[in-house]
């Protein structure tokens, strides 16, 4: 995944040959096939569904009914609310912990050892997010590890209980969402000339001024798409908030879920699903906009 | 204990399907009947076979059934989840197309294989009272992340007393009147419900015994306080029951004048005697189970299965049940069809102070929890 | 804050200690997923109480290790099967699409590019909700229009391949158009000034100089339909995959024999994570 750059190079040749060869139409079929019947259609369908309203059993009439519910419902509202907040504050975590990382790998360390550190940031990620979790639970639960040392060391008196809260669920997110934050950091800090921060030095700055004037400004990109993917995946995430958070506190999936599976409400469920959608892309909409990017550079 | 797991082993290995038949499917993918089958609407098969409780399916539901869908019945009954499954497992082969077993049971149905997902599609599932779908979820009828139960009834267990010789007003009864010292020796218990019923009052919020569940610290150390009060409390009991006949007898014959009761029972009850026992909920909460409704894997008139299901859980089809057995169906608005008695009981109980809220479910129990759970009943009995 | 700038022992080692925190950060929930394995007892917390490998090689209940569960290792399998089914149409149809952005022009180029990326900025969980929206309405219209019911279309392991595959082709286009686009056409064109036909030129120069892509993008493909949750969740049927089994254990809180499968879990991801890794050596010998 780390490794793709833009289409641009090719763009130049495109224009020339106005019809489509037998060949190239071939060659498409298996995209079309795939992003019409896998991609957009779905996705129409869902919005189709989302508009409608169930007179009875398969029978339906249009409405907007499923998206005025959601606004006048407070606890969808909320929900959503909540989910967007936490995904931002998770965001912002993320970026304050893995920025030192990234630039310590990026700028402190040199050759073999720098690589390894960078695999050693990347490993946990092929586990799959489960086992995280998994691993999680086994730290945070009341007779879990963290709880059993604290009584151990004497500075609790009984097993404390630290799963199912909303900071559990932030230590999980964070942890979640590392890898996505560290890599387009660390690729971007890499390409920071030393003799800029060197130079920062020579002006007579300090850490903090040479850190705000210089490496920043320059981080910016790698900071922007890191956001970005961070704030999508945790929006979009379902096993954490379910396994980690707290029984009060719903993640907007999880109402999803309930919608489609428990309730069998296709209709609602379609509408927030849409609705997660448009936040979702909008978000990266504006993360692009403002940070000048494409979705191309930052899936890089 | 050991028993049954020797059977949910049988029965998983009996429905291990082959990867192989699933592989052949997805690659093959040639022969038609496998991707799909013809549409059943109109089909001529109009036969089902039941597996029911006890005084569950009236012959009245069985004609109305027929009259309304053109489908016979064929009802098999039994008297414990225990012996539905147990049968079930030895019946491979044989076609079983829908069975009631009880949510919180489900676990164990789920773990040897022997039901099939449901398709919610085909469900009417907006009949069903609103909030029961998320709780027979949470109680067990979600299975690998699907719905593979629909909720059917619900029953609570409350406290009956003789009206003539106690006087108890809703929102005042308590659970604690059970083992007041006037009662002392006049009480009548189910052991397990008594033992759940002191792990509740411990704190009486329940929230104690909500964490029993998640490790057995907790159930170990609640279990050991709750058994503490029942030992203390063992000679209060006059009679323990166990079935409905007992707790019957234990009031009409036994001279009982207060004990947990069943609330089907108790409604039996109180129409034999002339309103003279009575059902209450103390202001705790009562304990509240849910039945379901489920097709086996190996149904075989699948479509049929689904009309029963959406049949039973519209308010005519409801309101008979009812009606029948005393418990209450999962359905929405059965009570507004039921005979004057019946929906007012159920308006009684049920319309004041968020009692429906306020009940406590028998949740699905871990493996170890049963176990730590039987172990203290052992305790309490022998003691 | 750089090594060429001298800074003070103190927050040096400041620095230093915050990253060897990092790094226990986020190793912790791993290592304790692989020791608790191995913990004799029945739940996967503590106290410690010795070693013992039950929960790998077990018989006998409550004991049953992963290698006797045979729900999990049916799980196993229905995972692995869906795995391959999705990397071997996720390479051979992102391979097509490295040619066709690469090599080819037609009209909406643009768009379809665009669109071939939405898969990376939808979220899982919905990707699979109108994966099962539009199946169910296509069973339903074929059912109206022509009285059959298409049972493949309901949830199910086709509906759950198809579901990842959707995603994943999206990685498989972006690798394998990376790296054809480092080939150097000249190398085909002297193939076929030596008399080659232009498939026998691809199959013989282009295809191998691509194979690392593609096994590459083979690897990450299957690695992410193993462990994908989210699409998998809302698309599965009576016949569930790893994860999905997983979940459910864990949920209802599970005997280390959760811990011994995600061991092995770890292993193997981690093993084909590395082989991925020397495959696609020469080009990201610096991380970009």
């Amino acid at each position: 995944m780390s490794s793709v750059s833009t289409l641009s190079a090719t763009e130049g040749q495109e224009r020339k040959i106005p019809i489509i060869k037998l060949g190239t139409f071939l060659l498409m079929l298996p995209l079309l096939l795939w992003l019409f019947l896998l991609i957009i259609l779905p996705h129409v369908d869902l919005l189709m569904v989302s508009l409608r309203e169930k007179l009875g059993y398969r029978e339906y009439a249009f409405s907007f009914q499923n998206y005025i519910e959601f606004f006048t419902e407070p606890l969808y509202w909320n929900t959503f609310v909540r989910t967007a907040v936490m995904s931002i504050i998770a965001t912002v975590i993320t970026l304050i912990v893995g920025f030192p990382i990234s630039y310590y790998i990026a700028k402190v360390m040199k050759g073999k050892k720098r690589s390894l550190l960078f695999m050693m940031c990347l490993i946990p990620f092929w586990v799959s997010e489960l086992v995280r979790t998994f691993g999680w639970m086994i730290l945070l639960r009341e007779s879990g590890v963290i709880s059993s040392f604290l009584q151990w060391a004497g500075i609790v008196d009984g097993p404390v209980e630290m799963l199912y809260n909303d900071a559990s669920l932030m230590v999980g997110l964070v942890y979640t969402s590392m890898l996505f934050m560290v890599v387009p950091l660390v690729s971007v800090l890499d390409t920071l000339d030393d003799s800029l921060i060197e130079a920062g030095y020579d002006l007579g700055g300090n850490t903090f001024n040479i850190l705000r004037e210089i490496v920043i400004p320059h981080a910016m990109p790698g900071i922007a798409s890191g956001c970005i993917v961070v704030f999508m995946l945790t929006l979009g995430n379902y096993l954490t908030p379910t396994l980690l958070g707290g029984k009060d506190g719903l993640w907007f999936t999880e109402q999803i879920y309930n919608q489609f599976i428990t309730r069998f409400n296709w209709e609602s469920g379609s509408a927030f699903g849409f609705l997660l959608l448009i936040l979702s892309s909008a978000i990266v909409f504006v993360g692009l906009k403002l940070s000048r990017q494409t979705l191309a550079d930052t899936v890089k | 204990m050991n028993e049954t797991l020797k059977t949910l082993t049988t029965a998983r290995m009996f429905t291990r399907r082959g990867l192989l038949k699933n592989a052949a499917m997805l690659l093959g993918g040639a022969s038609i009947p496998l991707l799909g089958r013809k549409s059943a609407a109109g089909a001529a098969s109009e036969e089902i076979s039941v597996w029911g409780w006890q005084g569950q399916i009236s012959d009245q539901m069985i004609t109305a059934f027929k009259e309304d869908t053109g489908i016979q019945i064929r009802l098999v009954t039994y008297r414990s989840n225990a012996e539905a499954l147990d049968r079930l497992v030895a019946a491979k082969g044989e076609t079983v197309d829908l069975v009631f077993p009880t949510t919180t049971a489900l676990k164990g149905w789920h773990a040897a294989g022997l039901l099939q997902m449901l398709d919610e599609s085909k469900l009417q599932l907006e009949r069903i009272r609103p909030g029961f779908l998320e709780k027979s979820m949470d109680l067990g009828a979600r299975y690998r992340g699907r719905r593979y139960a629909m909720p059917f009834n619900w029953g609570v267990e409350g406290v009956a007393y003789d009206s003539h010789r106690r006087e108890y007003l809703p929102g005042k009864l308590s659970w604690s009147d059970l083992w007041s010292d006037i009662n002392r020796g006049l009480m009548t218990v189910r052991p397990m419900s008594a033992l759940m019923v002191m792990a509740l009052m411990l704190d009486g919020t329940g929230e104690r015994l909500d964490n029993a569940y998640q490790n057995p610290e907790n159930a170990n150390e609640v279990f050991a306080d709750a058994l503490g009060f029942a030992r203390a409390y063992k000679s209060h009991v006059h009679q323990f029951w166990r079935d409905s006949q007992e707790l019957r007898a234990a009031f009409l014959e036994q001279g009982c004048v207060i004990g947990q009761a069943w609330e089907g029972t108790a409604a039996a009850l109180s129409e034999e005697s002339n309103n003279r026992f009575r059902f209450l909920l103390p202001k705790e909460g009562g304990l509240a189970w849910q039945g379901a409704m489920a097709v086996p894997a190996q149904a075989k008139n699948v479509d049929q299965a689904y009309q029963l299901m959406n049949w039973l859980i519209s308010p005519k089809a409801a309101a008979l049940y009812s009606a029948h057995s005393g418990f209450h169906s999962a359905a929405l608005g059965a009570e507004g069809e039921m005979d004057g008695a019946g929906s007012k009981r159920f308006r009684d109980l049920y319309q004041q102070e968020n009692a429906l809220e306020n009940l406590y479910w028998w949740k699905a129990e871990p493996e170890w929890f049963a176990a730590l759970k039987q172990k203290a009943l052992k305790e309490y009995l022998n003691s | 804050m750089i090594p060429s700038i001298p800074q003070s022992k103190f927050s040096t080692r400041l620095y230093a200690a915050y990253v060897t925190l990092f790094f226990l950060y986020l190793a912790a929930p791993l290592v304790v997923v692989g020791v608790f394995a191995f913990n004799d007892s029945l739940f996967p917390s503590m106290p410690w109480n010795g070693i013992t490998f039950d929960w790998f090689l077990g018989t006998e209940s409550p004991r049953v290790g992963v290698f006797h569960d045979s729900q999990l290792l049916e799980s196993i399998g229905y995972s692995a099967f869906i795995a391959i089914c999705v990397t071997l149409m996720a390479v051979a149809v992102g391979t097509c699409n490295a040619f066709l952005f690469e090599r080819h022009s037609f009209p909406f180029k643009n768009i379809l590019y665009i669109v071939a990326l939405m898969p990376l900025v939808v979220p899982g969980v919905i990707l699979g909700i109108s994966m099962l929206v539009f199946a169910n309405s296509l069973v339903n219209g074929i059912e109206d229009l022509f009285g059959f019911e298409l049972d493949i279309l309901r949830p199910g392991l086709f509906l759950v391949i198809l579901g990842q595959f959707a995603f994943v082709t999206t990685i498989t286009t972006l690798v394998i158009s990376a790296r054809l686009r480092k080939f150097d056409t000249s190398l085909e064109e002297a193939a076929l000034n030596l008399g080659a036909t232009k498939w026998e030129a691809v199959q013989t120069i282009t295809l191998p100089f691509l194979k690392p892509a593609m096994i590459g993008a083979g690897i990450v493909c299957f690695l992410m339909s193993f462990e994908n949750f989210n699409t998998t969740l809302m698309l599965v049927g009576s016949d569930s995959p790893l994860t999905i089994t997983m979940f459910d254990r864990l949920k209802q809180g599970s005997t280390p024999a959760l811990n011994a499968a995600s061991l092995m879990l770890m292993v193997v991801s981690g093993g084909l994570a590395l082989i991925s890794v020397f495959v696609q050596r020469d080009r990201t010998a610096a991380p970009e």
